[in-house]
Parts: structure tokens; C-alpha cells; sequence
């Protein structure tokens, strides 16, 4: 009798658990060396200090950076799950007619890159913006400001709602109506029974969605870089920004060590988070049903919450996209010509015809859909290693699979970026975008993990106990039983990282290369070299790729994301 | 084997070796450039294309690489677009470790420029265009000028009246001095970064501790920019009414020209800073004849040429009369305001000095924000 | 076809050893029961057999190949066991055919298609299910799921087969067609069986033998009838259907019967077991269908006792009587309704039976 080669699934466990292992220090180990470095990691003669850190500590620019960032965050997170759940509350629980259609609406955001959101937001909400435009006809003054901590905090809030409003929804549709109908029994209307009964029963999703969202906005890239630099109030990341990459003659030292502060402090921020994570799974799990709750009715309010819910969605979310669809078509947006003596289709030609725009959008799509998929298998496999199997160190690799969470992209791309210095002969891995995919792959490693394990926990081990005492090995054991059950979680997961891979792209500021550009940057460039015609055009392509990417997986191919 | 199938293959044979051969006699190069220029065309046909570093948008490159193409149509060039500071760290931390880098720098940054040469970082290249240019376009045959970029005044004629229109530095201070009200938080500049810093360094320079009174009453009227783009859009929407440093190649882009009537400029009569901008072959290039063949002709008369029709300021005084956007070359320049007052940053060791810069840029936020 | 050999078998989970020292030898052929309440470690000690757990220590043998010894580092994975096992929830492949399901270890093996066809087409005959080759196991009824994880497992002709409380899944009266069926099966073929079950009626209906599992460690092994009519512990009487139970002392030896002195003072004639000594404390088991209403004893006939009847129900086939003794209240079984409050029983010495306290 013939049995398969018995060697082959330890090969195979080891090689993905040290390929996940040294992926994540690749750029981790020498971020952290160079912290303690008194000069640039290439330059010989280098002596250990802790100066970069005292020198961190004692800079005032990265007091007021600390400050700036936690307030940021506060604002953005609070807001984001109040919206969030607000929209929860009336998309699944009340007769809000066309709730359908509202929800895709406020969930749209997700799948925009933020940078594309910002622009919209300059373009109406700026001091100059055609809404504030309006303002200012009508009432004299504009009563926001975008460049401001709190403008800042409402984009960022809008576009981190949509994670939210999926958090709270599951935890809403667990939520026992009986509770509410008895709130009503008693007297209550259905606004006194959402606000005494609803809202309070949400709390502890409430706060570990205000967790998850406060790191999200520790970590964001683009509103901080758009809106708070040109009027000087800088954050972790775009005083690394600033300092790594803008600076005359760069302090990597000093990068290092803020990379570092930042790092420790979003780690700290995760324990707190998975504290609250395990709190909350009991809560919800005691009150698991099944059964379809039952709807409040909005009665008379109902034609005033549809409007004002219109509206909200106008504001924020379709004349912001609009305004960026209307930038792309004109020459100049100014109040002093009437758009339409504009028109052009020129910066769409500008991107036909500049080959660096065109091949970032390819790179983009390329880096989605190949390397989200090459993403994808790895990480399944190393699911399935630290997940479903007695691979020995499965309790470091499913930590270490998780640990890029607390490293915000910037950091990771500028880590990867010392790490191919300090390892020269992987330099040409680097300016190609295998090296981008591979950066991205890093980043985005826990999500696609956390997206691809629940299922894996859910598939009974005695599928795979059954091909293993049948006479196949591990390997063949999830091959035939393990990853032909998986296949509705790997496509959501699959179109997970797609879609973050396309909207991805501070990770790549430090390490790409001519030809491996990403659309992200070179928008972001084309926006401070003022060309915002063309900025727009390139964000209206993506828009347009992404949305025939989620439309086609979500209605022909029927795949969930955060199935 | 026929006689004739004989033939008609050595015909074949020759007409392929004649077809290698033609481009390499067929590129036209300038009559005064060296005999054995040969040689280095022949030696980039080995090389493995080009890599550059440059803060030179891909559209502003694009016509003159039409032309590089056609001459040299086996270089394929690769374009990377940094920020203007980025360029030269990124070359160091890479050349330091033996990663792939850039075989060619374009960017702005005296500081950066001395720094590299100073550390010897630089291939030391003598062109044969040098007798063919101004005294300021090359700096110990290392460093180049790639373009000499006027920092103008520009506005919004719908919202700044022509009589407010300042006739130099001098005037401007006058006039916000009288009607401080009116300009307030409406005027816009380049920073103190890069282009705004060398500018006010020209400025000071040229005129003295004078530009620094004169700041002091237009600074705090002032709202700076990151980029020229940032500064035009901005104008356009009419959230600034006026700036009095902005890069001209700016007039030239496609928003601009849109415009039309609705953006008014004119240079600074007492006095107006040209940023020149550098460019280097790498000491560590892969391929430096493909390099040397670039620089060349940038330098030359076709090159200037092709290299305005991607809006930047070119200054080879015999490519002047070629080009016809007067705000392309500087030759309009020194006709409107005379050479005398062209204040050209450039390749005086003093810019290169980082500790002056940043006194410099200190006392300039002093002016603009109030604090240094 | 082999006999399986387990020594001294251990395994912790964190700080609970939930196998504690399993010594068990199964002869070629047999038909042996793990039976235990859950978490006494006869699951864990059958994943140990399939190589789906790794011991702490022991030695596993089957015929002349050894699955697992401590001693000598040896730990064969579960794919070289060639042992059959059939889960609880049957783990059918829900992706796959039957066929499918059934041929997957033969390719494993690298069978020839023609040989695959034939035991395939073969097994499908034992288990009575030709011609639903083609369904998926969803459109199968739980009672042919259960068979295809049978035939999925007999297959390739394991040299041991293990079954994970196989029939816990049918509904009651499928259940025990189902256990005449498995008997008859494994009689035809011969593979030496390890079986587990918290079901006690299952393990004496299908059982060569009964090993009665708790704490992780055997606490008895014997045929069925040894097993059910004497258990060595009160667990075992217990756990092998409902028993009273009687604290007492032993109070004199006479031959093979012994006198047993309730708490209460009533004195009962028992069997002798070894090790008794009067004044040693001990405790009596006797089953309710074994008291018996005393007109059916003789009328000199020891262990005969008035008792005030406290509550009954009719249950069918018999009264369930709840009485009670100065002492306490027991159970009782009879197929005469009691009248009154009052009834006289009659334990007989050979039903009872007698465990020394530790």
C-alpha cells in the first residue's frame, strides 16, 4: 500500500510560517535598529544612542503632533460610530422606506480611497468650495472650516462610518425586539424606545467600533497630509511624512523612533481593543437569535427622516463624488467663469497621453487584482497553518500574522524601505511592484487573515480529520476537505483586499520606483503641483474600475465582503 | 544554392548590417562637439536605459524625451516624479547601499547640490555646450542648470484692480502699508520649503536688509502655498487674490491657458529671482554615457527648445528667438526689466550654505506667522 | 485484521488528565465499547488510537505495527494508521458525492479505477445504499449518512475501526434497527472494533466486551453481562442504569452471604465479596426492576421490609413506585399497581450488590 510522501506538509507548514515570519521583521527589525542609530542605517561607523528618542521627545513639533492626533482621533471615532450607529438603528430597525438604497449609499465611502473623498470635500467644503460658496453669498460666512481638527475629523468620520455602521448592524439585528416592544408597551414612542432601549443595548459594540475606528484614524494618511499640512497642524503621519520624505536632509533617526512611538502606542491601543473584543463577544453572544426583529414604525416623522436622510447623503457623500466627476471635466472650477464655457476632456487625455498616469492606474488595478489574489493565497495558507494544523509554532505565527495591525502603512512602507537598504542584493524586488505587492501584503496581512480564520474555526475539524485517517496527509487534508468549503470566504476575502489594495498607497511613498508607481501617489502629487484636473480624472477612472469590480463580484459572482 | 538566391541573401545580410548600423551614423549632433562623441553613443547602446530622478512633472518632460527618443531610440527612459526634496536623499540612501538608483538628478535644492558635491557624489562631466552658455549654468562641470524659473507676481484680474498692481518689492510694501485691510489673508506665495526660500534668499541678496522690512508689512498679509498649481487653483477660485511668488512656468500650464484673461503677471522691476534649477549625472550610474547624452541635450539649442514646449524657463541665449512664449525663455525677462535686475539663484556657494538657509527661512516665518 | 495493544496511555490538557494511565488489550476481531459519561476521556483516548491526538506517554500497537511509543519517539501520523474512523457527525465532505466520499481513501492509496469501482460497488452493498453513488450527502437521510461514513471507512479495509458514538445523531427508533445492523456488519467482516458511547443500552447490545470509562481511567472491563449483573464500583452499577443505593457497615461473615447493617438499623443478608471484614463500611446497590413485592418471596425469606409508599406513575410495561424507609426514599419497579399507602418488598441477596467504601 501506497501512502503520500510524509514529508511534504511540514515542508510546506515551515516554509509559509518563516516566509509570514520574516515578511513581517523584514521591515520591523531594521525600523527599530535604526531608532537606536546615532546616523542613517547605510552610513558605516554608526554608533548605539537613544538620542533619537530624547531628541523625539524633547521636539516640540511632535509634542503638538501627539496632541493634534489624539485629538483628531477622538473626534473622527466618536463621530464615526455615532453615525454609524445612527444609521444602524434606522436602516435595520425602522421602516425607513428605501433602506436598501440608503445603505449602499453610506456605505460607499468604504470602497473610495480617502484621497479621492478629500478632494471632493476641498472641492465643496474648502474655503473656496462651491458650497461654501453658497454659504457665503447667501449668509456672508462660512460656518466650518475643512483645514481645521474638526473639519478634519468629519471627513475621516464619514469615511470610517461605513466599518462602523457593519459592526453595529450585526450587534442591531441580534438585538432582542421584545425589549423594545415592551418599551412601547409602556408608553414609550419609537424614538424614546430606540434612544432608552436600542442605543443602550449597543453600547459595548459601540465602543469597541469607537476603538476600532480611533486606531483607523491614528493611521490615516491622506486627510492629515490634504487638509491639516498646508495649515500646519501635523500628525504622526504626516510629521513622518514631513520628516522622512520632504525634509531636505531627512533624520531617519528620528523617523525611526517616532515610527516607533507610534507603533507602541496603536499596540497599546489593540490590547485595549482585544479587551473589549472578548467583553463584547459574550455580550452578544447571549442574546443570539435568529429571528428577524421587528421593525418601528416612523409614522408621521417618516417623511421628514427620509428627507433629512437625503440630504445627509447628499452633503456628504454624492455632491462631494459629484464634485470630483465635475472637476475632471473642466479646465478650470472657478466662481468667476460658469463652468460650462470649461468643459474639456483634456485632463482625461492627460492621462491617455502621460504614461506615468496610465501606468499608475494599471499598477493599481495590477497590484489589486493579481497581488490581491497572490495575498490572498498566501494568506489562506497561513491560516490554515496557524489555524488548522499542530504546526509547533503556530501560537508565534498567528501573533505575528496579527502584528502588522499596530503599524500604520507609512510606517511599514518606510520600514521595508530600510530594510531593503540594509539588505541591497533584495533591491530589485524593490523597485518593481512585486515589491509593492508584497509591501501591501505585509500591511494588510491581519485583516485577510482575521477575514479568512472565523471561517476556517467555522468548518468542522472533522472534515479534515476524516481525508487525515483516510490516508491524506495535512496538505491533502485542507487541499480536498479544509479549502473547497472555504471558497465563499475566500472570494469575500479576495475582494477585501482588492478593494484595500486599490485604495492603498502610503505604503508605497518610500519604496516605489519609476515604473511602479500607484495611482494614489500620483494623484496626490498632481494635487500639490495644483494639477487637480488631472488629479480628479485619474480618481474618477478608479471610481469607475472599482465600482464595475464590486458590482460584477457582488451581484454576478455573489460575494459578500465581511460576509 | 542558384546564383541569384545567392545574391539576393548577401543583399539581405547587408541591408540588416546596414540597418544596425544606421542609427549610429545617422545622429546629428552639434559640429562643434568632439570627435570621439561617437564613442559615447556607441557605449550607451550597451547600457541598460535610463533612469531619472527628477521633481519634473512626466508633462513637463515630455516633449524634449520625443526628441531624446529620436536620437537615441534604444534608451528607454524611466521617469520617477519626487517631490522636490525628496530627489536628492532618496539618491543617497540608495547609492550608499548599492540598491538601483538614478543615473540622472533633477531637482531644486542648492543646499542638496553642494552636499553632493561636496561628498563627491557626482560624475564630473565637462559638456561640449559650455562655451555655448551662460557662466551660471554649470558649476565645476558637475552641476547644471536644467531651467531658470522667474518668480513672478501673478493675480486674478476679476478681483484685483489694475491701479493695485505693484510695480517691484518696494512698491508692494507701499501699497500694503496703506491698504493692509484690503489684502489681508487675500495674498499667496510659495513657502519658505524650497522655491520660496531660495526666491527670498535672492530677494534679500539683491536688495538687503530692506526686503526684510518690506516683509514684515506683506508677510503677515500672506498665506503661503505648497505649489504653484496650489497657488493657481486658488487664485482662480478667488480664495487669494494675488501672488507675489510664483513660479512662471505655471502661466504655461493647460489651467492657466484656460483662464485666459482672468490671471494677470508681470515680473518684479526692482528686482527678480530666476530659480535655477539643477541637474547631475550620478557618481554610482549604471549607465552614464546614456546620462551624458541626456545632459548634452538639454543643453544644446534643440534642447532648450523642446524643453520649453514642456513649460519650463530655458536661458541658452541662442535658443531665445526659437521659442515663441516669451515667459519661456528668460531673454523676456532681461528685455522687460533689464539683466540687472535678474536676481539668478544659482550655483554662488552661499545658496548651497545650509546654516544661512536656515537662518534665512527662520527670519522669514518670523515675518510671515509672527513666530519662528 | 489485528489486535489492538494500549499501555499505560497518558494525556493532559493543561493541568486535566484526561487519559490517566489506559492499559487495554483488544483481541483480533473484537467488538470493544469505551463507555462513559462525557468528558471521562474515551473520546480522547479513540483520536489517540486515530493519531488525531498525540499521547503524553504509553505505547499503542496494533498487530505488528506500532501507532505511538513514547519511549522510542514514535508518533505515526494519522494518515499511516490505516485505521477506519467514523465520526459523530458522520464529517461527511458536503462537496462531494458519495462516491466521491467513499473512493477518496482508495485514491489516496492510488488504487487502480478498477479496483476502485469494485470495492466501491462493493462496500455500497454491505451498507445497503447501491445506486446512491451519485446523490450528495445533504439529499441523504441521517440513517444512509450515517452508513456512508461506515462504508467511507471500511473501504480500504482498516486494520482497526474506530466509531465516535456513531448513532448519537439518528432518532430513537433508527438507533436501534441501526445497532443490530452495525453488530451484524462487523460480525461479517471481522475488523477489530473500538467503540464509543455514553449510551450504555448501545454498549451492552453491541459489545464483546465493556470498558466503563471515568476520570480518564478504565474503571472496569468486562463482557456485557459482567459489566451490567456485577459491577466492582457504585460508578459502574450506577452509570449502568438506575440503581438505590445503601450506606452501611458490614456486620458478620456467614459463608457466602453476609449480614448488612443499614444506617437505619435493618439488618439485610447480602453476598460475601472479598476483603470483607465486619465494621468495615460499605454500600449496597440493587436495581428497581430487581425489588420485588414481598407475596412473590417465601414467607421465611430474609430482606423482607414494610415501606410507606410516598408517590407512582404508570410508565407502560410497569409502576415506578418512589418509597420510603426510615432510612430514605428508593425506587421500585412492578407490573402490579400497588393499593394503599403501604406495600411489603423483598430484596433478593443475589441482586444485591456490595461495594467497600475506599
Amino acid at each position: 500500500m501506497q501512502l503520500s510522501w510524509p514529508k511534504r506538509s511540514p515542508v510546506i507548514q515551515w516554509s509559509g510560517a518563516l516566509a509570514a515570519i520574516l515578511m513581517v521583521a523584514f521591515p520591523l527589525v531594521p525600523l527599530a535598529y535604526q531608532s537606536f542609530l546615532d546616523r542613517p542605517i547605510y552610513e558605516s561607523g554608526s554608533l548605539l544612542t537613544l538620542n533619537n528618542y530624547l531628541n523625539l521627545f524633547t521636539n516640540p513639533l511632535f509634542h503638538q503632533t501627539v496632541v493634534n492626533s489624539f485629538l483628531f482621533a477622538l473626534m473622527a471615532s466618536s463621530a464615526s460610530v455615532f453615525l454609524g450607529a445612527v444609521a444602524a438603528i434606522f436602516v435595520n430597525r425602522t421602516d425607513l422606506p428605501f433602506d436598501r438604497l440608503w445603505r449602499n449609499i453610506f456605505l460607499w465611502p468604504f470602497f473610495v480611497s480617502t484621497i479621492i473623498m478629500v478632494f471632493g470635500y476641498i472641492l465643496m467644503y474648502g474655503p473656496k468650495g462651491m458650497i461654501s460658496n453658497y454659504m457665503m453669498q447667501f449668509f456672508g460666512f462660512i460656518p466650518w472650516n475643512l483645514y481645521s481638527i474638526p473639519g478634519m475629523a468629519m471627513v475621516s468620520a464619514i469615511h470610517g462610518a461605513p466599518v462602523a455602521f457593519i459592526f453595529c448592524s450585526s450587534s442591531v439585528v441580534l438585538a432582542d425586539s421584545s425589549l423594545e416592544d415592551a418599551a412601547r408597551a409602556a408608553g414609550a414612542g419609537p424614538y424614546r424606545a430606540i434612544g432608552s432601549v436600542t442605543l443602550p443595548l449597543l453600547r459595548p459594540s459601540l465602543l469597541f467600533a469607537a476603538v476600532l475606528s480611533f486606531t483607523g484614524a491614528l493611521e490615516a494618511f491622506s486627510t492629515p497630509v490634504l487638509l491639516g499640512k498646508p495649515v500646519g497642524i501635523l500628525m504622526f503621519t504626516s510629521f513622518l511624512y514631513e520628516q522622512g520624505i520632504q525634509a531636505v536632509r531627512p533624520d531617519y533617526g528620528l523617523v525611526a523612533s517616532g515610527a516607533m512611538v507610534v507603533v507602541a502606542l496603536v499596540t497599546g491601543m489593540i490590547v485595549v481593543q482585544e479587551r473589549l473584543l472578548t467583553n463584547v463577544r459574550r455580550f452578544v453572544t447571549i442574546r443570539g437569535k435568529a429571528t428577524a426583529p421587528r421593525k418601528i414604525r416612523l409614522g408621521v416623522m417618516k417623511p421628514m427622516v427620509v428627507g433629512l436622510v437625503f440630504l445627509w447623503l447628499m452633503l456628504t457623500i454624492i455632491l462631494p463624488l459629484g464634485a470630483v466627476v465635475l472637476r475632471s471635466f473642466v479646465a478650470v472650477l472657478s466662481p468667476y467663469i460658469p463652468f460650462w464655457e470649461m468643459l474639456t476632456l483634456d485632463n482625461y487625455e492627460n492621462i491617455i497621453t502621460n504614461s506615468t498616469n496610465y501606468i499608475s492606474i494599471w499598477n493599481a488595478l495590477y497590484i489589486a487584482v493579481i497581488g490581491g489574489a497572490l495575498s490572498t493565497t498566501f494568506l489562506i495558507l497561513i491560516a490554515l497553518i496557524g489555524r488548522r494544523s499542530k504546526f509547533p509554532g503556530k501560537t508565534i505565527l498567528n501573533f505575528v500574522a496579527f502584528f502588522p495591525r499596530a503599524v500604520p502603512s507609512i510606517i511599514i512602507g518606510f520600514g521595508f524601505f530600510m530594510g531593503f537598504i540594509m539588505f541591497p542584493f533584495l533591491g530589485s524586488i524593490r523597485s518593481t511592484i512585486w515589491g509593492l505587492i508584497l509591501v501591501y501584503t505585509v500591511r494588510h496581512m491581519p485583516g485577510g487573515f482575521g477575514n479568512i480564520s472565523a471561517p476556517i474555526l467555522r468548518i468542522s475539524e472533522e472534515m479534515d480529520n476524516a481525508v487525515r485517517v483516510s490516508g491524506g496527509d495535512w496538505w491533502t487534508a485542507v487541499r480536498l476537505a479544509v479549502i473547497p468549503l472555504l471558497k465563499p470566504a475566500i472570494m469575500s476575502t479576495f475582494l477585501l483586499l482588492l478593494v484595500i489594495f486599490t485604495k492603498e498607497y502610503s505604503a508605497a511613498l518610500f519604496i516605489m520606483a519609476p515604473g511602479s508607481e500607484v495611482a494614489g501617489v500620483v494623484m496626490l502629487n498632481h494635487w500639490f503641483q495644483g494639477e487637480a484636473g488631472t488629479a480628479t480624472a485619474m480618481s474618477v477612472v478608479q471610481l469607475v474600475l472599482t465600482a464595475l469590480i464590486v458590482v460584477f463580484a457582488s451581484r454576478v459572482l455573489r460575494v459578500k465582503i465581511y460576509g | 544554392m542558384s546564383q541569384q538566391k545567392k545574391a539576393s541573401k548577401l543583399i539581405f545580410v547587408l541591408l540588416v548590417v546596414a540597418f544596425l548600423w544606421t542609427p549610429a551614423l545617422a545622429v546629428a549632433v552639434p559640429n562643434y562637439y568632439p570627435k570621439d562623441y561617437d564613442k559615447i553613443i556607441d557605449a550607451s547602446r550597451a547600457e541598460k536605459g535610463l533612469y531619472i530622478y527628477s521633481n519634473v512633472s512626466t508633462d513637463n518632460w515630455k516633449p524634449l524625451l520625443a526628441v531624446f527618443n529620436k536620437l537615441y531610440p534604444w534608451i528607454n527612459v524611466k521617469l520617477l516624479d519626487l517631490g522636490g526634496s525628496e530627489v536628492l536623499p532618496r539618491y543617497i540612501a540608495e547609492s550608499q547601499t548599492g540598491t538601483p538608483t538614478a543615473d540622472f538628478l533633477v531637482t531644486q535644492s542648492a543646499p542638496g547640490w553642494a552636499r553632493l558635491l561636496g561628498e563627491n557624489r557626482l560624475l564630473r562631466y565637462p559638456s561640449p555646450e559650455i562655451p555655448h552658455l551662460p557662466v551660471w549654468a554649470s558649476r565645476q562641470e558637475t552641476v547644471y542648470s536644467f531651467s531658470a524659473d522667474p518668480a513672478i507676481m501673478a493675480w486674478n484680474t476679476k478681483i484685483f484692480p489694475a491701479d493695485m498692481v505693484p510695480k517691484g518689492m518696494a512698491d508692494f510694501a507701499e501699497k500694503v502699508q496703506k491698504k493692509p485691510d484690503f489684502f489681508r489673508g487675500r495674498l499667496t506665495s510659495y513657502n519658505e520649503g524650497a522655491f520660496g526660500g531660495y526666491s527670498a534668499f535672492g530677494f534679500y541678496k539683491h536688495h538687503g536688509e530692506k526686503f526684510w522690512n518690506w516683509l514684515d508689512i506683506i508677510g503677515p498679509m500672506t498665506r503661503p502655498g505648497s505649489s504653484g498649481g496650489d497657488q493657481l487653483e486658488k487664485m482662480l477660485s478667488g480664495e487669494y487674490m494675488m501672488s507675489w511668488n510664483f513660479s512662471a512656468i505655471n502661466l504655461a500650464s493647460s489651467t492657466a491657458k484656460r483662464a485666459g484673461n482672468l490671471i494677470g503677471w508681470k515680473y518684479t522691476e526692482d528686482g527678480n529671482p530666476v530659480l535655477v534649477r539643477g541637474m547631475g549625472i550620478t557618481i554610482k550610474a549604471a549607465n552614464p554615457n546614456s546620462a551624458k547624452l541626456l545632459l548634452d541635450l538639454l543643453l544644446s539649442q534643440e534642447g532648450q527648445v523642446a524643453l520649453s514646449k514642456g513649460n519650463m524657463t530655458v536661458y541658452r541665449p541662442d535658443a531665445a528667438d526659437k521659442i515663441p512664449e516669451p515667459t519661456l525663455h528668460l531673454a523676456g525677462l532681461i528685455k522687460a526689466i533689464g539683466e540687472k535686475n535678474m536676481i539668478v539663484v544659482g550655483w554662488d556657494p552661499e545658496y548651497g550654505d545650509e546654516a544661512k538657509f536656515k537662518a534665512l527661512q527662520a527670519r522669514w516665518r518670523q515675518a510671515v506667522f509672527g513666530k519662528k | 485484521m489485528a489486535k489492538l495493544l494500549i499501555e499505560n496511555l497518558q494525556k493532559r490538557f493543561g493541568g486535566v488528565k484526561a487519559i490517566d494511565g489506559v492499559t487495554l488489550t483488544v483481541a483480533d476481531g473484537e467488538f470493544v465499547t469505551l463507555l462513559g459519561p462525557s468528558g471521562c476521556g474515551k473520546t480522547t483516548t479513540l483520536n489517540c488510537l486515530a493519531g488525531l491526538e498525540t499521547p503524553d506517554e504509553g505505547t499503542i500497537r496494533v498487530g505488528d505495527k506500532v501507532f505511538f511509543d513514547s519511549g522510542r519517539s514514535i508518533d505515526l501520523p494519522p494518515e499511516s494508521r490505516n485505521a477506519g474512523l467514523v465520526f459523530q457527525s458522520y464529517a461527511l465532505w458536503p462537496h462531494k458525492t458519495v462516491g466521491a466520499n467513499i473512493d477518496l481513501p482508495l485514491r489516496l492509496r492510488k488504487y487502480s479505477e478498477k479496483e476502485i469501482r469494485e470495492r466501491v460497488e462493493n462496500v455500497m452493498k454491505v451498507v445497503e445504499l447501491s445506486g446512491l453513488e451519485k446523490r450528495y450527502p445533504h439529499e441523504l437521510s441521517g440513517g444512509q449518512q450515517q452508513r456512508v461514513a461506515l462504508a467511507r471507512a471500511l473501504v480500504y479495509e482498516p486494520s482497526i475501526l474506530l466509531l465516535d458514538e456513531p448513532l448519537s445523531n439518528l432518532d430513537a427508533k433508527l438507533r436501534e434497527r441501526a445497532r443490530f445492523w452495525l453488530r451484524q456488519i462487523q460480525k461479517r467482516i471481522g475488523t477489530t472494533t473500538i467503540y464509543v458511547t455514553h449510551d450504555q443500552l448501545e454498549s451492552l447490545a453491541l459489545s464483546d466486551r465493556i470498558a466503563v470509562m471515568k476520570d480518564g481511567k478504565i474503571l472496569q472491563i468486562g463482557s456485557p453481562t459482567e459489566i451490567f449483573e456485577k459491577p466492582s464500583v457504585p460508578f459502574v452499577a450506577d452509570f449502568m442504569g438506575t440503581n438505590n443505593f445503601f450506606e452501611g457497615t458490614i456486620q458478620s461473615l456467614e459463608g457466602d452471604r453476609m449480614v448488612f447493617r443499614l444506617a437505619n438499623g435493618r439488618e439485610l443478608i447480602v453476598p460475601t465479596i472479598p476483603d470483607a471484614l465486619p465494621g468495615k463500611k460499605a454500600t449496597m446497590a440493587i436495581r428497581p426492576q430487581n425489588v420485588q413485592l414481598a407475596s412473590a418471596a417465601g414467607a421465611e425469606a430474609p430482606n423482607v421490609f414494610t415501606v410507606k409508599v410516598v408517590g407512582g406513575q404508570y410508565l407502560g410495561t410497569y409502576y415506578e413506585y418512589i418509597v420510603n424507609d426510615a432510612d430514605g426514599d428508593f425506587l421500585f419497579h412492578t407490573r402490579k399497581e400497588i393499593h394503599g399507602d403501604q406495600a411489603t418488598v423483598y430484596f433478593d441477596p443475589a441482586e444485591c450488590s456490595v461495594f467497600l467504601k475506599q
